[in-house]
């Protein structure tokens, strides 16, 4: 009666009724369903589940535009070698595996082209060049050294979110350096066909050290763009 | 006349509510972006996430790509096909987007180059693979992959992209050559732990599944095995395996047998095994020393102390017993004498005098039984010095 008398109140008679009839449609959906059948119709959508890897915070949220920084380096007539970490606790390698690749998987690193190079204002230097450890130009077709070295080996690699996951039969890479046409990916990680066919893992301490040749000129931000990638086997 | 559409508004939301609180549809997601392959073979399970493809030289096959969002972002994803490369340890890694494609990357025809995607959302997209007129015999290997469009980052030090490929393997029907060796393991100890590479070389022109199994055998031949997996080892290369092996507290020398196992008939493929047994290759590397923990360090040192003390007592035992053997003399034993006696005779305890010649309680001497003494020169001299 009191809802009666608030609605009464509240609309005009003929609003009221076009209310009422859409309530009884609304409800006679419900009704039905439950006059129909004694058990209700749940129905779930799984989206398939792809393998994929990212860069996470803490929280396991994306990070907009991950980078690894290389601590600032200062001008030097000799070639010399600057050392950053990929993987930190605020930006973590986040691989998922929804069953999506029961016979394992493999990721690796590489430059976004085997031509790629660190570039600057009107400088550059390579980062697959191995003549001279990475400290003179070689063959290839630029004319700048540099070689940038991976270390996945000294990471740490921890499972995510599940719980019932374990680390083991994923093996992490060997120490490598990039070589123009010989070695144009670095593994990260190897996993196995016996490895956790649902799981998540988190990688942070990969070792990433860049030689950087003599008399380099001293410009801000060297940039470099390289892709991760996570294949099934 | 507004404020009776702001209460129709209200009204049409709070029906909104009730229906949506009683709905019993809703979706699961599993995070990121990503494809795999949109019509797997049911009879081959490694086709859910590779393709395998058998092509005669200039045929063609039309498969699918499933692309798959599953952030909570709306997404356009580009996709491409690739040739394979080696990575660092011989694993399946794909050229990049830039790099000129000359193999498998080439013969792949996507319909589409990009897609977007609404949050959860996923889509098919068709694409064909040609073989080229005259393609090398064996098995040839590409990638598809999905990449997320982003425009490039202009800060310094790495930008990053991240990307989900698809393995791409195709066959091209001749001889089938699966042969593996075994080449080396590698053994280091780092951290007090073994740390072992396996090399094993494909001189072959297929993949190969491969089981790599390692066992550590201790110097006293204890074996446990520590690992069992299953790799691919593609055609041609060398691939190196790095295993960290746990080694018991306890310590000691051990050394790592290395043992590969697969399927050499040429009627095996991916994901195919032959009914033939498979073929087993072994080899083991040297010993190496592992350092106990300090737990059993203590132990050991309290084990081998005591057995010092212990044998100590044994050899000055021994050498007593030599000594007496060599040196004592035997002397009848009268009416008069005893045990105690005779130790004061010869200056030494009557208990040694019971043991050396095995007399028990109550230490009575017979007349006429022997004994052993010590020389009387010793004793002279030992008198001589007391009395001195």
């Amino acid at each position: 009666m009191i809802i009666q008398f608030l609605l009464t109140a509240m609309f005009k008679k003929s609003t009221l009724f076009s209310i009422t009839v859409i309530g009884i449609l609304i409800m006679s959906l419900f009704i039905k369903d439950a006059f129909a059948s004694s058990t209700s119709n749940f129905t779930q959508v799984i989206n398939p589940g792809v393998l994929s890897v990212d860069i996470v915070d803490a929280s396991y949220v994306t990070v907009g535009s991950p980078s690894v920084v290389f601590p600032a380096t200062t001008f030097n007539f000799a070639c010399q070698t600057n050392t950053s970490t990929f993987g930190t606790t605020t930006e973590q390698i986040y691989v998922k595996n929804p069953d999506a690749a029961d016979n394992g998987w493999v990721m690796s690193i590489a430059g976004s082209a085997t031509t790629a190079l660190w570039t600057g204002t009107g400088s550059t230097y390579d980062f697959n060049d191995s003549t001279s450890s990475g400290c003179t130009d070689g063959v290839d077709a630029d004319i700048v050294g540099g070689q940038m070295t991976v270390d996945a080996s000294v990471s740490t690699l921890a499972i995510g979110s599940c719980a019932s996951c374990v680390t083991t039969n994923i093996t992490k890479g060997s120490s490598s350096s990039f070589v123009q046409g010989t070695t144009d990916s670095i593994t990260l990680l190897n996993a196995t066909s016996s490895s956790n066919d649902i799981g998540d893992w988190k990688l942070q301490g990969v070792s990433i050290s860049q030689k950087i040749p003599a008399e380099q000129p001293a410009i801000a931000d060297y940039a470099l763009n390289m892709v991760v990638s996570i294949i099934a086997n | 006349m507004m404020l009776r559409r702001k209460k129709i508004l209200l009204l049409l939301i709070l029906i909104s509510v009730f229906v949506s609180s009683f709905s019993n549809v809703f979706a699961l997601e599993y995070g990121g972006i990503g494809g795999k392959p949109a019509f797997p073979d049911p009879n081959n399970s490694r086709t859910e996430s590779i393709y395998i493809f058998t092509l005669e030289p200039k045929a063609s096959k039309k498969d699918g790509l499933l692309v798959v969002n599953n952030t909570r972002d709306k997404k356009t994803l580009l996709l491409y096909a690739t040739d394979s490369q080696r990575s660092s340890d011989g694993s399946f890694a794909c050229a990049q987007l830039a790099d000129e494609k000359k193999g498998v990357g080439n013969w792949i025809s996507l319909e589409k180059s990009e897609v977007t995607l609404n949050a959860g959302t996923n889509t098919v997209v068709d694409f064909t693979i040609t073989a080229p007129e005259n393609p090398e015999v064996g098995e040839q290997n590409g990638c598809i992959l999905i990449q997320e469009k982003t425009s490039s980052s202009s800060q310094g030090g790495v930008s990053l992209s991240f990307r989900t490929g698809v393995r791409v393997a195709v066959t091209i029907p001749g001889e089938q050559i699966r042969v593996l060796s075994l080449e080396k393991v590698d053994t280091t100890v780092k951290d007090n732990k073994i740390k072992s590479t396996v090399y094993v070389k494909s001189s072959g022109n297929v993949s190969i599944d491969t089981s790599v199994n390692i066992t550590t055998e201790s110097i006293f031949g204890a074996k446990t095995q520590v690992v069992d997996n299953q790799y691919p080892i593609l055609r041609g290369e060398l691939s190196t395996y790095n295993f960290d092996i746990p080694i018991d507290e306890t310590g000691g020398f051990y050394r790592v047998i290395s043992t590969i196992s697969y399927d050499e008939s040429a009627s095996a493929s991916i994901g195919i095994n032959s009914p033939n047994p498979k073929k087993l290759i072994s080899t083991s590397s040297d010993y190496v020393f592992i350092v106990p923990t300090i737990n059993y360090l203590v132990m050991y040192i309290i084990l081998i102390v005591t057995i010092l003390i212990l044998g100590g007592i044994f050899v000055k035992r021994l050498l007593f017993f030599q000594s007496v053997k060599k040196t004592w003399e035997k002397i009848p034993v009268t009416e008069d004498d005893n045990i105690q006696t005779i130790a004061q005779k010869y200056s030494i305890s009557w208990k040694k005098i019971a043991q050396i010649n095995k007399i028990k309680e109550p230490y009575t001497l017979k007349n006429g039984m022997s004994l052993l003494v010590p020389p009387r020169i010793r004793n002279t001299e030992k008198i001589l010095k007391r009395s001195a």
